[in-house]
């Protein structure tokens, strides 16, 4: 019993130090709206990368605002990016997800380089939620049994 | 990361071809990797970097490693790890923008994948899947009965 308490704190103590040394290094590849934000902007020119959960609010013409959490940003469609813009936009719905690369503009928003609508994400949280409540419904069956096979 | 119904049924069908019995476990493992960072993120999107090794190959080895423990046995372990390893190599075959999977992570910051298709994908080969694993689960549970029944000859 002592073995598989040391077990469990030491994997824990080990998933707690890989947590902060990622959350305090962190990678250069991805940026998110809050950290951007709580910098107070960053840059004018510095490339951003906004890949996780990110979901699109209000669409307009050329611009749409990005909102990770309560953190929102303005992005806009610069001319080179207009025919994929016009092409993708007929799909989108306020709360979709979107990746994108951009560059930071002052005072205070994002000029799109590369974007991609993740059209059908929501369909597929939803999906994802009916197979871990099966998956769920098994292991709790299987707890319950005993077996551990 | 494919939709967790292509994660199950592929683990699901990867286990039946190797192993006659199945075990939840490997399942579990199959969508652990999601269900211990995704929550995380869609709900609070500033704790990326924080639950970011919970979906590489070490972090994995500790949360297979903690609850094989928790349960007191090694079959769970090596269950979940395997479900788990399977997880990551599918989530390989994805393409994203920017910063995909750290599997060096914590030695390196290095990124790895395929680039073969966008992470919602695999939303198009759904019908196919769900179609296999009704299949699959009708073989298994006429498997069950024809053991359970007593011959009668």
């Amino acid at each position: 019993m002592t073995v598989r308490i040391l077990g469990v704190v030491s994997c824990l103590l080990g998933l707690a130090a890989l947590s902060f040394y990622s959350a305090r290094t962190g990678s250069a590849e991805v940026d998110t709206i809050p950290e951007i934000i709580a910098k107070g902007g960053l840059p004018n020119g510095q490339e951003v990368a906004l890949t996780s959960d990110v979901k699109i609010t209000d669409i307009g013409a050329d611009r749409f605002v990005a909102q990770q959490g309560r953190a929102r940003i303005g992005v806009l469609i610069p001319a080179q990016l207009k025919p994929t813009w016009e092409e993708t936009k007929p799909g989108i719905q306020n709360g979709d997800y979107v990746s994108l690369r951009a560059i930071y503009r002052a005072p205070g928003y994002l000029e799109a380089r590369e974007f991609h609508v993740h059209k059908g994400r929501r369909l597929k949280i939803w999906v994802s939620l009916v197979a871990l409540l099966v998956v769920g419904l098994l292991i709790v069956k299987q707890v319950r049994e005993g077996s551990n096979a | 990361m494919p939709d967790l119904v292509t994660h199950v049924v592929a683990g699901y069908g990867l286990q039946r071809a190797v192993w006659p019995r199945l075990s939840p476990w490997f399942l579990a493992g199959a969508v652990l990797p999601d269900v211990i960072t995704r929550p995380f993120t869609i709900l609070w999107p500033g704790s990326y970097w924080w639950t970011m090794p919970l979906h590489t190959p070490v972090g994995l080895l500790l949360v297979c490693a903690a609850i094989g423990f928790l349960r007191g046995r090694r079959s769970v372990f090596l269950n979940l790890g395997g479900g788990a390893l399977l997880h990551s190599f599918l989530d390989l075959f994805q393409a994203h923008l920017a910063g995909s999977y750290y599997l060096f992570f914590p030695f390196s910051w290095r990124s790895v994948e395929v680039d073969l298709m966008w992470p919602e994908t695999s939303l198009y080969l759904l019908p196919l899947w769900v179609v296999l694993g009704i299949w699959l689960g009708i073989r298994e549970l006429r498997g069950r009965r024809v053991v359970a029944e007593p011959r009668t000859d």
